[in-house]
């Protein structure tokens, strides 16, 4: 071999091996790169939605506190006032009135008595006394006797009796939602029939709403909680998200059903 | 063992062909790929034919397949969103013409195997591939998924940097080496088979490595 084709042949060897280490060094790099900034990412989304349950969280029980407070008001102070014009309603000596407004009187204290009674069951919904007192499966037993009674609508309830309250912040929020729920199947839907069922299946609560309403498909659901006037089934979403549970909408035509899956979790 | 290496133009080829064919990847960007590889295996049929004495000539093929290449190849990189690439496209393609016509019109004849286009398309392919490399680090954006172009382009950016010094000097080779010529040619064909293997991965659609 000539010196120079000798030096050709090294230099093309000598090239390549370089090219070689070259890309190779390149290509490590690039992926070490992207490896790094795929796990800042990832933290950063991880942050992101821990920020996001924090607000979800706080909102919640800025709404739970707000609740509460206008239903003590509402208990307290309309509920008394009313209660002490019905006292002294009842002082008036109606056989002294004319008989026209004796008949005024009558429905004067009629009127009162369903005021009287309004103020409380809206105050009993607003406040969560039950839930706390009772338990979950009595506080949505408790509220679709309510709703049946006050609309002509068949109402069934069969709940699991296992499950046994663990967090009672997540019982608010599973109530909550499932009163969103049954009030959007009255007003929206016009369901004559309602049936809620839940079952515990390992550390998972699923409660299933069935109804022959007009009913929602998943998408349908997905677009109208993005609505500016859905501010109910943005609160769904948002206590879901809280829940890491999920809801899984379904219309068929003999019945649509509404499907909740929360993981129970001991109390923190 | 060196007739498999010979003919490994083709049947490396082929083996991406094949994978397309079971599991049609339906990414507009892999259209060039495809058309690529058609191309290529009808050119490296003719080559290693001519090569065994069959026709007396393979350089012009080989000229051939190696424009194919550049032009398919950069018309691949102007389907990408790199900024730089798509808004001189037209302008890249002008350039290139006119230095493939320079060289053919001016140094190498058409009919013999020219080392100018081969460097030519070494230099332009490796310059695409780092600028791709270079805007994905510059991009925030970072994805565990599967980017079957992200894998085409390292098979092509292995390919081109270790062939590039085969194709500078192996004009210069085959006058005066003509056996280490022969030689480092099946480098070059285990490069191609790398590339080929890539292509292979990119239309097989499964995960190279994974960010963790």
């Amino acid at each position: 071999m000539e010196d120079g084709s000798f030096n050709i042949v090294s230099f093309v060897i000598i090239g390549i091996a370089v090219m070689l280490v070259l890309i190779i060094s390149f290509l490590l790099a690039f992926n070490f790169s992207q490896r790094k900034k795929f796990q800042y990412q990832q933290q950063m989304l991880q942050l992101k939605g821990e920020q996001q349950n924090e607000l979800i969280k706080a909102a919640v029980r800025s709404e739970e506190t707000e609740r509460h407070r206008i239903s003590e008001e509402l208990h307290d102070e309309v509920g008394a006032l009313l209660s002490a014009t019905k006292l002294y309603l009842s002082h008036i000596k109606a056989e002294a009135l004319k008989d026209s407004n004796k008949e005024l009187y009558v429905k004067s204290l009629e009127l009162l008595d369903v005021s009287i009674d309004k103020v409380r069951s809206i105050s009993h919904n607003l406040h969560s006394v039950i839930l706390k007192e009772l338990g979950l499966n009595e506080a949505i037993e408790s509220f679709i006797q309510k709703i049946a009674h006050g609309n002509s609508l068949n109402a069934t309830v069969e709940l699991d009796s296992r499950y046994i309250t663990k967090n009672p912040e997540n019982n608010i929020s599973i109530y909550r939602i499932i009163q969103e729920l049954c009030n959007n199947i009255i007003k929206h839907a016009h369901a004559s029939e309602i049936n809620i069922q839940s079952t515990l299946d390992n550390n998972m609560l699923i409660f299933t709403i069935k109804h022959n309403g007009k009913g929602l498909n998943q998408d349908e659901f997905e677009k109208l909680r993005y609505q500016k006037n859905g501010l109910g089934l943005k609160n769904i979403q948002n206590r879901i998200i809280l829940l890491r549970g999920q809801i899984n909408f379904e219309s068929k035509p003999e019945y649509n059903s509404i499907v909740l899956e929360v993981a129970i979790k001991n109390a923190a | 063992m060196q007739t498999i290496l010979d003919w490994s133009e083709v049947w490396a080829t082929l083996l991406p062909i094949l994978v397309y064919l079971i599991k049609r990847p339906a990414q507009a960007t892999l259209t060039p790929v495809i058309f690529y590889l058609l191309i290529a295996i009808v050119l490296n049929v003719l080559i290693d034919l001519a090569y065994f004495k069959i026709f007396t000539n393979n350089g012009f093929l080989y000229n051939i397949l190696s424009i194919c290449r550049l032009f398919i190849f950069i018309w691949f990189f102007t389907l990408l969103n790199i900024p730089s690439i798509k808004r001189n496209r037209k302008s890249i393609f002008f350039i290139v013409a006119i230095f493939i016509s320079i060289i053919f019109l001016f140094f190498d004849p058409f009919i013999e195997y020219s080392s100018k286009v081969f460097t030519l398309e070494a230099i332009v392919l490796l310059i695409f591939c780092i600028t791709y490399f270079l805007s994905m680090l510059r991009s925030n954006k970072a994805s565990a998924e599967f980017d079957a172009v992200l894998i085409i382009i390292t098979g092509l950016a292995v390919y081109e940097a270790v062939c590039f010094f085969i194709f500078l000097f192996y004009d210069l080779l085959s006058k005066e080496e003509e056996n280490f010529a022969v030689k480092i040619w099946d480098v070059h064909n285990i490069a191609y088979i790398v590339f080929c293997l890539f292509i292979v991965q990119a239309f097989y659609g499964r995960r190279i490595f994974q960010y963790s």
